[in-house]
C-alpha cells in the first residue's frame, strides 16, 4: 500500500456479542461513501445457491478422504463421577480399530486450558475416551467393549443447590462466578451500576417488581458438530464446521504445539453454526489426535444425541426485575438480579450477559445489575444468536409493557419516550440510529392503532398485539484482512477468511468487490474460510461479519482498482485521475475512449494485480448498534392453551442493506428461531441424573413449516451510517432478540395474562388462563 | 446400528415359518420409521429383521360385507379420505394424516403404528425401566409432565400410548388379525392393547411368532359420523399431548350411539364410557357435552406438571365431538 | 431383484450380512452390494458418493435426507438399502445441475429460499413429490406438505414461496 497513513496503527473498540474489547487497528485510506451503487443494495442471487440446491456444495459432513477412519467418543452417563478404572484393551484388540485414547494418553493435551478427555466427569456426555476404526460399525462396537468402573458422585443440577452452604464444590473456587462472560469475580456476582437505582426506585411513582424465566436453548444446527482430520507429515489439515477458521486453528495449534503454518484449517461449507462452533472443540483435538496415532485421516462427526446431550446452548435464566417510573410513563429507575446456571464452564466460555439489554435499551439514569453465573453439573453452555440479550430481552421488554398496562399507556409511546439519543451506557452518541422509526414504521404495518385491550376479548380465540425491541453492538472492528487480485484475463478472486454460515457473506463481498471496481459479479469469485489460502479475520460471529470484513474487501478492490488505473493510464494516453471503470472497461470519463480490464491486466508485467487491505479502526466517540422493534400478532386458543403467531413484523436499523434477498432471509430465520425459543423449546433434563431427556429432534422442538406464520415482513428503517466505508452494520442477532417477549406480550394482549416463563407451552397457559386474573 | 439379516419373504407362510424358526429373534419390517430407530438406540437387538412388504395380502384396504379389513403393512398415507372403503370411517383417516410428517405416512405401517413402543422421554433415553426390561420407573420421581393421566393406579409404567390411529379405531369396533405358524386369533383392540399386569415390558399382546396380518373394522349404525383430534404444541414431527375420537349418530338432535376414546392420557387408549353414557340418547347442548367430559375425566390422577392433560383431555372430547357432528352446536 | 450373497464370518460386522442390489438410482441402473442393516442414506453417502442428501438425525426426525423412492418423498435413514432393489431412487444429484438446473431449484435461488442449505436437498425433493402430485397447491398445502423437512436457518416462508413459484413456471405450457 502506498498510503503512509498505512504504517500507523491505533488503538480501536469493537464489541463482540455484547462485550466490548480493544485492539490495535492499522489506520485505513479514507474512501468516499458510495454514491449511486449498481450492484450494492440489490438483490442478487447467492453466488453458491447453485452448489447448494444441486447437492453439489460439500460441507464437513460429505468429506470422503482415501483411507479415512470413524471415531467414536465415549462419554459419561453420569452427571458427576470419577473413573475408578478404565479398561480398553478389548476395544483396541477389536479388528479394525486402528487408535484408542483414554484420558492417559492425552494428559498434556490442553484445549482452551481444559483437558480433552477426562477421568473425572462433570457433565453427563463429557469426553472419557476416544477410538478409530475402518467403519461405524466396528467403531461402535468397539466403544462397547470399554469397560468402566465409575464412582458416581452426587450431581448438583440446580442453581439453588449449588449456592446452598455446603454444596459440593465443583471447581476449586466454588459455585458462585461473578458475571455473564466468564468467571470474572469468583465468589461475587458481576455488578453494574449508574446513578442510585435503589433508591430512584424508592422514590418511583410507580414501581414494579417481576420475576422472568427462560430455559436452556439449544443451537440445533441441522449439520452436527464435525471435523475431518489428516495428517500429511508434521502438517495437518482439518475440515471443520466453524464459524472461524483461524480460531480453529489457533486452537489446534496451541494444543499440538505445530506452528500456524503447518495446520489448515478449512470450512467451505457448513449447516449452520447460531454461535455454537465459534472454534475448535474436543472433538477436533481428538480427531487430530485419532488421526495422528493411527497414520490414517479421521472423521469425527457427532451424532445427533452428542450434538444435544454434550453440545451447546444458551444458558437459562431467573431474572428478578424491578422498575420505577413517573406517572407520565419515563422510566426513573432499573434493576436486576439474575442467575444464569452455567454447567461446567470455565475462563474462555463465552455466554453472554443476560442483564445488557437492562443497561442498553433505554435512557434511564438510574441502573443496578447483579449477575450471577452458578456451576452445576451440566456441560458449559457457548454464545448462542445475541448471547444474553434473547434472555434479558424477554424479561425487560415484558416489564416494559407490564409498567404500561399498569400505567395506562401505549407501550409503543411508552418505549419513543424512554429511547435515549446517546448510548445510556456511555452516554456517547450513536454513529446512526433508527430505533424510532422502526417502532413507528413496524407499528404502522401490523396495524398497531387497531389494538384493543384484553377486556374487549372474549370466546375461545383471542387475538393480541405485542412489540418489543432490541439494541445489538453490531458495528463490527477489525482485524480482517482482505485480497483482491485481478487475474490476466480480467477475472477476479476477492480471499477472506470469513465462513459463510449462510447468511450471504460469499454473496455480498462479490457484490462489493464488483461494485468498487466496476465489473460484472460473474468475473468475480470469492474464496474464503481456509487458513492456508486466505488472509485473516474473527470467526463470523457477534453480528460482525459484514461490518468488519466488508470495509476491508472494498479497500482492497479500490487498491486493485488504483493499479489498474495507472496502468490503463499510459495506454489510454490520460491521467488517472480521469479514468473510471465500467462494464469491465476502463473509460476515459470525457472521451469515452476505453480499454478492456482483461486486456490491461494482460499487458502487465506481473500479469496480475494484488490488493491486500485490513479493516481500519472504529471511529473515536461513537457508539455503533443495530436497533429493531418488532411486531407481533397472535391468536390463543383458550381451549387449549395453543399460540399461533399469524402475523410477524421485523422492522431493522442495521446500516445499509448490501442484498436485500440475503438479508431478509437472515432476519426471517432470526424470527423463526425467536418463535421456537417463545413457544417450543427447552432443553429438559432428568432432575435426579441430570441426563438430558430431549437430545433429539423429535422430543427437542424447533419450529416446522407450518409454525412459521405464512408471511414475515422485514421493514429497513436505516438511517444513513457513516462510521465504515459500505455504510453498513450487522443484522445477524438482532432479529432474534425481541421476538419472545413481542409474542409473550401479543399473548397478555389477547388473554390479560402474563406469561413469564418462556417457553409459552399448553401447559403453563392454560394454567395462566384458569388462574384469577 | 448394529448389524443384522435381513430376509425378505414372498409368501406369508414363508414369513411365518421365518418367525417360527428364529426363537424369538427375528424383528418384523414395515416402514422402517419405528424399528430402525429401536435398532439404532439398542431397544432392539433382533438378529434377523423380516420384511413383510413383499407379501400383497397384507397390504391394501379391502372392504367386505361387514366392515373393511386393512392389512398390516398399509401405509398410513393409503389411508385418506380418498380412499372409499374408508369414507365411513372419517375418524381413522384424519387420524392417520395426523402423524407424524407426510414422509412418514409414507413409509409407517398401519401394524407398526399400533406396535410402536412408548415415546416416553425415559425409555428413548436409554433408561433402565419397566418397558426396557428393568423393574422401576424413572419418570414417577422426575420429570412426569407427559405421562398418563388416567388408569395410572396399578399402573407400573406411566408411559402414554403414542398412536393416533389407535385412538380413531378404538371408537369403531376393531378388531387385529393376528397369525403365526400354529394358527389365527382375532383380538379386539382394547385386548390387544393391553399385556397382562404382570408383562410390563410389552406393549401388545402380540407372541414373537406371531405376525399382524390385518385390522378389521365393522361398518358403524348408517349414519354415523365421526372425527379425531390431536393437540399438539408443534404443528409437525409431534406426538399427542392429547387427542380424542368420537362417533355417533344424530337423530334429529339427540345423540345415539356415541363412542368416545382419548389418547395421550393413558397406557392405551382410553374410551370414554362415563362420558358416553352422560351424552347417549340425549340432546347435544355445549354445556352437556362439557360437562359429560369434565365427569370423565374426573377419574384422572395427574402429577403436578401433567395436570395440563386432563384440560387437553375435556378440550379435545369437546373437539372430537362437535366436529362429529359437524359444529352443529 | 435382491439376489442374498453368502453370509460368511468377516473382520468388520458391516460386512457380516450383505445383499446385492439393482436399483434405477438417478435414471441410471446401478448394482451395488450393501450391508443389510445399512440404510439407503448410508448407501448413498458412503458407496454411492452421493452426498447431497443429509444425515441431520438419522432417526426420521429431520427431513434433510429425503429422497423420492418411487417417486414417493421418504427419509433416507428410515429405508434399508436392500429394499430398493428393483426400485427407483432419486436424489438432489438427480434432479438438475448448476448448468442445468430443475425449475424447483430454480425458484428457490430466485427467492433466496435458503441460507446454510444443508436441508435445501431434502426441502426441494420433498417440494417435487408434492407437485408431482399436485400441481397447484396454495401455501397452507405447501407448508402442510413440507412439514417433514426441518429449516433451522428458518427460510420456510421463502421456501413455501419459491415452491409456489415453481409450481406456476411447471404449469407453462411447453415451450
Amino acid at each position: 500500500m502506498s498510503d503512509d497513513c498505512a504504517e500507523k496503527t491505533v488503538e480501536t473498540e469493537l464489541e463482540i456479542e455484547g462485550r466490548k474489547v480493544k485492539v490495535r487497528a492499522q489506520v485505513e485510506r479514507q474512501l468516499p461513501p458510495w454514491g449511486k451503487t449498481t450492484l450494492v443494495g440489490k438483490s442478487m442471487r447467492r453466488v453458491d445457491g447453485p452448489d447448494k440446491v444441486t447437492g453439489a456444495a460439500r460441507y464437513t459432513h460429505d468429506v470422503q478422504l482415501s483411507g479415512m477412519l470413524y471415531g467414536k467418543v465415549l462419554r459419561s452417563p453420569h452427571a458427576r463421577a470419577r473413573v475408578a478404572e478404565l479398561g480398553l484393551s478389548a476395544a483396541a484388540k477389536l479388528p479394525g480399530v486402528l487408535a484408542v485414547l483414554g484420558p492417559g494418553d492425552v494428559r498434556g493435551v490442553r484445549l482452551g486450558g481444559q483437558k480433552v478427555l477426562s477421568a473425572e466427569a462433570s457433565y453427563a456426555g463429557e469426553e472419557i475416551a476416544a477410538l478409530a476404526a475402518t467403519d461405524e460399525e466396528t467403531a461402535e462396537e468397539a466403544l462397547s467393549l470399554i469397560r468402566v468402573r465409575w464412582e458416581p458422585l452426587p450431581p448438583v443440577l440446580e442453581p439453588e443447590d449449588a449456592m446452598a452452604p455446603g454444596a459440593p464444590a465443583l471447581q476449586p473456587g466454588g459455585n458462585v462466578l461473578g458475571g455473564g462472560f466468564g468467571p470474572q469475580t469468583p465468589g461475587k456476582p458481576e455488578v453494574y451500576e449508574r446513578g442510585d437505582a435503589p433508591a430512584a426506585l424508592a422514590a418511583a411513582e410507580v414501581e414494579l417488581a417481576r420475576v422472568y424465566e427462560t430455559p436452556a436453548a439449544q443451537h440445533t444446527c441441522l449439520e452436527t458438530h464435525g471435523a475431518v482430520a489428516a495428517w500429511d507429515g508434521d502438517g495437518l489439515t482439518v475440515w471443520e464446521s466453524t464459524q472461524g477458521v483461524f480460531f480453529v486453528r489457533a486452537a489446534l495449534c496451541e494444543a499440538l504445539g505445530l506452528p500456524a503454518s503447518r495446520v489448515r484449517v478449512l470450512c467451505p461449507f457448513m449447516g449452520g453454526g447460531f454461535g455454537s462452533k465459534n472454534s475448535a472443540d474436543r472433538h477436533t483435538l481428538l480427531a487430530a489426535l485419532l488421526a495422528r496415532r493411527s497414520g490414517r485421516p479421521v472423521r469425527m462427526v457427532l451424532s445427533r444425541r452428542e450434538d444435544f446431550e454434550a453440545g451447546a446452548y444458551r444458558p437459562a435464566s431467573r431474572q428478578q426485575m424491578a422498575i420505577g417510573l413517573t406517572r407520565r410513563g419515563r422510566i426513573v429507575a432499573l434493576t436486576s438480579r439474575a442467575v444464569n446456571p452455567v454447567g461446567a464452564a470455565l475462563e474462555g466460555h463465552y455466554f453472554g450477559s443476560c442483564v445488557g439489554p437492562v443497561h442498553d435499551f433505554y435512557a434511564c439514569a438510574n441502573v443496578r445489575t447483579e449477575n450471577y453465573a452458578i456451576l452445576t453439573s451440566s456441560p458449559p453452555p457457548s454464545a448462542f444468536r445475541a448471547p444474553g440479550h434473547v434472555q434479558g430481552a424477554f424479561a425487560l421488554e415484558q416489564l416494559v409493557d407490564e409498567a404500561a398496562d399498569e400505567l395506562g399507556l401505549d407501550p409503543v409511546r411508552l418505549r419513543l419516550a424512554n429511547l435515549s439519543a446517546n448510548d445510556p451506557d456511555s452516554g456517547q452518541p450513536f454513529a446512526s440510529n433508527g430505533l424510532a422509526s422502526c417502532l413507528r414504521l413496524g407499528a404502522k404495518a401490523i396495524g398497531w392503532d387497531s389494538r384493543k385491550p384484553p377486556r374487549a376479548k372474549a370466546g375461545r380465540f383471542r387475538s393480541g398485539l405485542g412489540v418489543a425491541i432490541a439494541t445489538w453492538g453490531a458495528g463490527g472492528g477489525p482485524p480482517a484482512v482482505a485480497q483482491v487480485v485481478l487475474h490476466e484475463d480480467g477475472s477476479v478472486v476477492v480471499l477472506t477468511g470469513a465462513c459463510d454460515l449462510g447468511t450471504g457473506t460469499r454473496t455480498v463481498m462479490t457484490q462489493i468487490a464488483a461494485e468498487e471496481l466496476g465489473v460484472a459479479v460473474s468475473t468475480v469469485l470469492v474464496a474464503n474460510a481456509d487458513t492456508r489460502t486466505t488472509p485473516y479475520c474473527l470467526p463470523s460471529f457477534g453480528s460482525l461479519t459484514v461490518a468488519s470484513t466488508g470495509p476491508a474487501v472494498r479497500l482492497a478492490a479500490a487498491e486493485v482498482k488504483r493499479q489498474l488505473l495507472d496502468a490503463a493510464s499510459p495506454i489510454l494516453e490520460a491521467p488517472a485521475s480521469s479514468l473510471l471503470v465500467m462494464r469491465g472497461k476502463v473509460r476515459h470519463a470525457v472521451t469515452g475512449k476505453s480499454v478492456a480490464v482483461a486486456s490491461i491486466a494482460a499487458s502487465l508485467p506481473a500479469r496480475m494485480i494484488v490488493g491486500t487491505s485490513q479493516r481500519g479502526p472504529n471511529p473515536d466517540g461513537l457508539v455503533l448498534a443495530s436497533f429493531s422493534a418488532q411486531f407481533a400478532q397472535v391468536e390463543v386458543d383458550c381451549r387449549f392453551g395453543t399460540v399461533r403467531v399469524k402475523r410477524f413484523v421485523s422492522a431493522h436499523d442495521c446500516g445499509r442493506v448490501l442484498n436485500p434477498a440475503t438479508w431478509s432471509s437472515q432476519i426471517q430465520g432470526g424470527v423463526l428461531q425467536g418463535i421456537g425459543y417463545a413457544l417450543l423449546e427447552q432443553r429438559t433434563r432428568d432432575p435426579g441424573t441430570g441426563r438430558q431427556l430431549n437430545a433429539g429432534l423429535l422430543d427437542y422442538k424447533i419450529p416446522t413449516a407450518p409454525d412459521s406464520p405464512p408471511e414475515i415482513e422485514v421493514i429497513d428503517a436505516a438511517p444513513p451510517y457513516p462510521a465504515n466505508n459500505i455504510g453498513a452494520k450487522g443484522s445477524g442477532e438482532p432479529p432474534i432478540i425481541p421476538v419472545a417477549a413481542a409474542i409473550a406480550n401479543a399473548v397478555a394482549n389477547a388473554t390479560g395474562r402474563r406469561l413469564r416463563t418462556a417457553p409459552i407451552t399448553p401447559a403453563r397457559l392454560l394454567a395462566a388462563l384458569s388462574a384469577e386474573p | 446400528m448394529k448389524p443384522f439379516k435381513l430376509l425378505t419373504p414372498e409368501s406369508l407362510t414363508q414369513a411365518l415359518a421365518m418367525f417360527w424358526g428364529s426363537e424369538g429373534k427375528a424383528a418384523a419390517l414395515g416402514g422402517g420409521t419405528e424399528l430402525l430407530n429401536l435398532v439404532r438406540t439398542s431397544l432392539a437387538a433382533p438378529g434377523m429383521v423380516i420384511d413383510l412388504k413383499k407379501l400383497k395380502r397384507l397390504r391394501g384396504v379391502r372392504s367386505g360385507k361387514s366392515g373393511v379389513s386393512i392389512g398390516a403393512t398399509t401405509q398410513l398415507s393409503e389411508l385418506s379420505p380418498q380412499c372409499r372403503p374408508l369414507q365411513p370411517f372419517a375418524a381413522l383417516t384424519q387420524a392417520a394424516a395426523a402423524v407424524g410428517t407426510p414422509q412418514i405416512r409414507n413409509r409407517a405401517t398401519l401394524g407398526g403404528n399400533l406396535c410402536q413402543r412408548p415415546r416416553c422421554l425415559y425409555l428413548r433415553s436409554g433408561f433402565d425401566c419397566w418397558k426396557s426390561g428393568g423393574k422401576q420407573c424413572p419418570a414417577r420421581h422426575g420429570e412426569t409432565s407427559g405421562l398418563a393421566i388416567l388408569g395410572t393406579e396399578r399402573a407400573s409404567c406411566l408411559a402414554v400410548h403414542p398412536s393416533d390411529p389407535a385412538v380413531a379405531l378404538s371408537v369403531f369396533d376393531t378388531r387385529v388379525k393376528l397369525v403365526s405358524a400354529s394358527g389365527s386369533r382375532l383380538v379386539p383392540l382394547a385386548q390387544f392393547l393391553a399385556p397382562h399386569e404382570s408383562d410390563a415390558g410389552r406393549d401388545t399382546v402380540l407372541r414373537s411368532d406371531e405376525l399382524i396380518t390385518e385390522v378389521r373394522i365393522a361398518f358403524p349404525r348408517p349414519g354415523t359420523r365421526s372425527a379425531f383430534v390431536k393437540v399438539a404444541d408443534r404443528a409437525a414431527f409431534s406426538f399427542a399431548l392429547a387427542s380424542a375420537a368420537a362417533a355417533c349418530v344424530m337423530d334429529r338432535g339427540t345423540l345415539r350411539h356415541v363412542r368416545l376414546a382419548l389418547g395421550g392420557v393413558a397406557a392405551a387408549p382410553w374410551r370414554a364410557r362415563v362420558a358416553e353414557e352422560a351424552l347417549e340418547g340425549r340432546k347435544l347442548t355445549p354445556a352437556r357435552l362439557e360437562s359429560a367430559a369434565r365427569v370423565e375425566l374426573a377419574a384422572a390422577r395427574p402429577f403436578e406438571r401433567n395436570s395440563y392433560k386432563v384440560d387437553l383431555a375435556i378440550g379435545a372430547l369437546q373437539e372430537a365431538l362437535e366436529r362429529a357432528v359437524g359444529g352443529k352446536l | 431383484m435382491a439376489r442374498r450373497a453368502a453370509t460368511r464370518s468377516s473382520k468388520s460386522p458391516a460386512a457380516r450380512h450383505v445383499t446385492q442390489i439393482e436399483l434405477e438410482l438417478n435414471g441410471r441402473v446401478t448394482r451395488a452390494s450393501v450391508p443389510d442393516h445399512w440404510t439407503l442414506l448410508e448407501f448413498l453417502r458412503k458407496s454411492a458418493g452421493l452426498t447431497g442428501a443429509k444425515e441431520g438425525c438419522n432417526a426420521g426426525e429431520c427431513g434433510a435426507c429425503t429422497v423420492l423412492l418411487d417417486g414417493v418423498a421418504v427419509y433416507a435413514c428410515c429405508v434399508l438399502a436392500a429394499e430398493t432393489s428393483g426400485r427407483r431412487v432419486m436424489t438432489i444429484e438427480g434432479l438438475g445441475t448448476p448448468e442445468r438446473l430443475d425449475p424447483l431449484q430454480e425458484a428457490f435461488l430466485v427467492d433466496d429460499a435458503l441460507q446454510c442449505g444443508f436441508c435445501i436437498p431434502g426441502q426441494i425433493l420433498a417440494a417435487k413429490a408434492l407437485l408431482d402430485a399436485e400441481p397447484s397447491p396454495d401455501r397452507e398445502c405447501v407448508r402442510r406438505a413440507l412439514s417433514g423437512n426441518l429449516c433451522r436457518c428458518g427460510c420456510y416462508v421463502k421456501i413455501a414461496t419459491a415452491v409456489l413459484r415453481a409450481a406456476a413456471i411447471r404449469r407453462e405450457p411447453e415451450r
